[in-house]
């Protein structure tokens, strides 16, 4: 009885130890799921989305170059002032058609698009 | 207290502590759980509200401008800014969500020309949204919106 107690105890323990590291994967597992679902939320997705948006829909709303460098200059500025380093030029290839380049730069971040735009 | 005996002792001493161990975990783990919204989270949803609002609210129409960009463009000229387009923002989330708000416009220099609610406390979260507008001084303005729980 003295071996097969001390077999007992010891096979409880090694259960006991199994346990103990399942349920601490199981944690560290869903843990980690955690943090990525909510990592993209540190990139400026709204910021960037919104740079192209406003920049397209002022060269439709303006139609003029001159006007249009005028409102991405001062988008420039308001986005410096929240920390991103923001680029917009517009070019008229021919009558209504421009074409548009943004560069948008963060520290973790680092964004150029071509765009071609109709009026 | 030697042999079987105290094994079956140390036995009963692990089991025991077992049984408690259970016992406290599932009453943790059954109890309703409070504070479990951390403050980065609260922070990310009120950032993703104050997103939403501006975005909505600067929806391009047909001819190219929003809502928000003709309430600015109008504030501007008439050198007298309309409050009604936030008063019933500012009722919905306050009733239904909790949520105080503040408003400001600026222009391109970071001079303020409006300001709309109670001032945000520190921890408020902000969004902006810039909007182009035409005949005025400026052709962008930020309008910047605070969020923050009641």
């Amino acid at each position: 009885m003295d071996n097969r107690g001390q077999l007992l105890l010891l096979s409880g323990l090694l259960i006991a130890m199994g346990v103990a590291l399942i349920s601490l994967y199981l944690t560290t597992a869903s843990m980690s799921g955690y943090r990525v679902s909510y990592s993209p939320w540190d990139l400026p997705y709204y910021e960037m989305r919104m740079a192209l948006y406003e920049s397209t829909r002022a060269v439709k709303l303006y139609g003029d170059v001159d006007e249009i460098s005028e409102f991405n200059k001062n988008l420039s500025k308001i986005y410096a002032k929240h920390g991103y380093f923001l680029v917009v030029s517009v070019s008229n290839v021919t009558g209504n058609l421009y074409k548009l380049n943004l560069t948008f730069k963060t520290d973790r971040v680092e964004l150029e698009v071509n765009k071609s735009v109709t009026t | 207290m030697y042999g079987k005996e105290g094994q079956m002792y140390t036995l009963e001493a692990l089991i025991a502590a077992l049984i408690i161990f259970g016992v406290v975990t599932f009453a943790i783990a059954a109890s309703p759980q409070f504070g479990t919204e951390t403050k980065e989270f609260t922070s990310l949803q009120l950032k993703k509200y104050a997103d939403d609002i501006l975005e909505i609210l600067d929806l391009e129409r047909v001819d190219h401008k929003s809502l928000l960009s003709e309430w600015v463009e109008s504030g501007i000229k008439n050198n007298n800014f309309d409050d009604t387009i936030w008063d019933n923002v500012k009722d919905n989330l306050r009733r239904n969500l909790r949520i105080m708000m503040h408003v400001e416009v600026l222009n391109p220099n970071g001079i303020i020309v409006y300001s709309y609610g109670p001032p945000p406390p520190e921890g408020a979260v902000s969004s902006f949204r810039v909007v182009p507008v035409k005949n005025v001084y400026h052709s962008a303005y930020e309008v910047r919106l605070y969020l923050w729980y009641v």
